[in-house]
C-alpha cells in the first residue's frame, strides 16, 4: 500500500472505525486513542498490507486494540462510567435512535461486534469472521442472535414508543 | 452448510430469513423443524431488526493520522506551473511596465520595492489602501518614514529569488522551488479584506504569480515541534482551512517541509478546487 493509499484510507475509513470501537467501549478518548493506535499500526505495516485489504485489516486491529484496553480498564477495576449511567437511565431515551442505542448496549460484546459489522460496514459474514476470528457459521449464529435480542427489547412494553 | 444441528440451526435461520437457502437446503431445514417444533416458533417470532446508518459519528482528528507526501514531491510540482505561472506573469508584467519605462526612469529604491513588495495586514498604516503600480513612488515615498518588516509575522518574509539561488539550484540538477510570500496567521484575512494588495504582489517571481500554492515559515519552539508535528499544524491551521474550506476535509492538500537555514519551510500543494478559491479571493 503507498502512502497515497494509506491517506486514502484515513480519509474512507477513519470514521467508521472509531464508530465501532465508540459504539462498542463507548468511551470517547479510548475510541480516539484506539483508532490512532490502529492507523499507526497500519502505517507501520503498509508495505505488506494491500490496499483491498486495508480496511478489513483496520478493523482487525482496532477489535484488539479494543479488547486489550476492555481488559486494561478492568485489571485496573477502572469503574464503566458508560456502563454505570447506562443501568440508571434505562429508560430514558426519547426517540427511535436512543432506543436502538439502548438495545445495542444490552447486547453481549461479540452480538454488538458482529452486528456492528455487518450492518453499518457491509461485510460479508466470512470477513465478519476474518476479522473477528470466527467460523462463518459462528458469526450468523452470533447476529441471529442479536437481531432477535434487539428485536426482544424494542419490543418490550417499557421500552414501545 | 450439509447438515442442521443445534449449534447452528441459528445460522440456519438467519440463513433463511435472508433467502440465503437453496431448495435442498430449504428442505433439510423443514425436515430439521418437523423433527424440532420449537424452533418453528423462534423462526415465526423472528422479525429482524436492522441497525439505520449512522453517519453522525465522526473521528475528528483525520489530519493527525494522514502521512504528509514525501521529499521531493513539492519539487516536481515546482518544476511546471511556477514555470507556466512565471512565464505569464512575466509577460502580463512587461506590458504593465513597458510604458512607464519608456518614459520615466526608476529609481534604484522603487526598483526595490517593487522586487520586494508589501503584504499589510490590516490595521497596519496602510491596511485598507490598494497598491497599484502607478501610485507606487508615491507609496515609497510615504514608506520611507516606517520600518520595513514592521508587521508581525513579516519579518522573516521570503525575498525574491536571487539568481545565484537559482542557478545553484539548476546546477544540482533541478530547480528552485517556487518563491511564494511565507503566509503568515492571519495573513488571509488580510488578503481577503484586501484584494488590492495582494494584486500589486503579482509581481514575477511572486505568491501571485505562482498561485496554486503556498508555503508557510514556521518557527521552531522547542525540540517537539518535529517536521511532522509541523505539518500536522499548518494543515490544522485556520490558515489552510480559509484557503480550502470545502475542500480540506475530502481532499488534503500534499505538503512537504524542507529544512531551510530559517528553519523548516512548508510548501503546501492545493488542490484545483483551492486554486479557485484563490482565484475567487483575487476577484480574477
Amino acid at each position: 500500500m503507498t502512502r497515497e493509499e494509506y491517506n486514502s484510507c484515513v480519509r474512507q475509513y477513519a470514521d467508521n472505525v472509531y464508530r465501532f470501537v465508540l459504539k462498542n467501549i463507548r468511551h470517547e478518548a479510548d475510541a480516539e486513542d484506539i483508532v490512532q493506535n490502529s492507523f499507526e499500526i497500519l502505517w507501520k505495516k503498509h508495505e505488506e498490507v494491500n490496499f483491498e485489504k486495508a480496511k478489513s485489516y483496520l478493523f482487525m486491529v482496532a477489535r484488539n486494540n479494543m479488547i486489550d484496553q476492555i481488559r486494561k480498564r478492568k485489571r485496573a477495576g477502572i469503574a464503566d462510567d458508560e456502563s454505570k449511567a447506562d443501568r440508571m437511565v434505562t429508560n430514558e431515551y426519547t426517540g427511535a435512535s436512543e432506543a436502538l442505542d439502548y438495545a445495542l448496549r444490552q447486547l453481549p460484546a461479540k452480538q454488538r461486534e458482529v452486528i456492528l459489522l455487518r450492518d453499518y460496514e457491509g461485510y460479508s459474514y466470512r470477513e465478519i469472521g476474518e476479522i473477528t476470528g470466527l467460523s462463518e457459521s459462528q458469526v450468523k449464529v452470533y447476529i441471529f442472535r442479536a437481531r432477535r435480542a434487539l428485536q426482544k427489547i424494542l419490543v418490550k412494553p417499557e421500552n414501545v414508543l | 452448510m450439509t447438515t442442521i444441528n443445534k449449534n447452528n440451526i441459528e445460522a440456519w435461520l438467519l440463513d433463511y430469513s435472508e433467502g440465503q437457502l437453496n431448495e435442498q437446503e430449504l428442505a433439510l431445514l423443514e425436515a430439521f423443524l418437523a423433527e424440532n417444533p420449537e424452533y418453528r416458533q423462534w423462526l415465526s417470532d423472528f422479525e429482524p431488526v436492522y441497525l439505520p446508518e449512522e453517519e453522525s459519528i465522526v473521528f475528528k482528528k483525520k489530519e493527525t493520522l494522514l502521512k504528509p507526501a514525501a521529499s521531493g514531491r513539492i519539487l516536481r510540482f515546482s518544476f511546471v506551473f511556477p514555470r507556466l505561472m512565471a512565464a505569464a506573469a512575466l509577460l502580463a508584467a512587461i506590458a504593465l511596465l513597458w510604458p512607464r519605462f519608456q518614459n520615466q526612469k526608476i529609481n534604484p529604491e522603487m526598483r526595490a520595492s517593487l522586487a520586494s513588495p508589501e503584504i499589510r495586514l490590516p490595521g497596519t498604516p496602510h491596511a485598507g489602501k490598494e497598491h497599484t503600480l502607478r501610485g507606487q513612488e508615491e507609496k515609497n515615498k510615504k514608506n520611507e518614514s516606517i520600518p520595513r518588516h514592521e508587521t508581525p509575522g513579516l519579518a522573516n518574509r521570503t525575498t525574491l529569488p536571487e539568481t545565484k539561488e537559482n542557478e545553484q539550484e539548476k546546477e544540482k540538477g533541478r530547480e528552485a522551488p517556487f518563491h511564494a510570500e511565507p503566509l503568515q496567521k492571519g495573513m488571509i484575512a488580510s488578503i481577503a479584506q484586501n484584494p488590492g494588495y495582494y494584486r500589486y504582489s503579482e509581481i514575477p517571481g511572486w505568491y501571485g504569480s505562482t498561485p496554486v500554492a503556498m508555503k508557510h515559515t514556521l518557527p521552531v519552539q522547542n525540540e517537539e515541534r518535529t517536521p511532522a508535528n509541523l505539518m500536522e499544524s499548518l494543515l490544522r491551521s485556520e490558515m489552510a482551512r480559509a484557503f480550502i474550506p470545502e475542500t480540506l476535509e475530502e481532499d488534503l492538500p500534499q505538503a512537504d517541509i524542507q529544512n531551510n537555514d530559517g528553519g523548516p519551510v512548508v510548501y503546501l500543494k492545493l488542490p484545483p478546487a483551492g486554486k479557485k478559491i484563490i482565484d475567487k479571493f483575487l476577484n480574477r
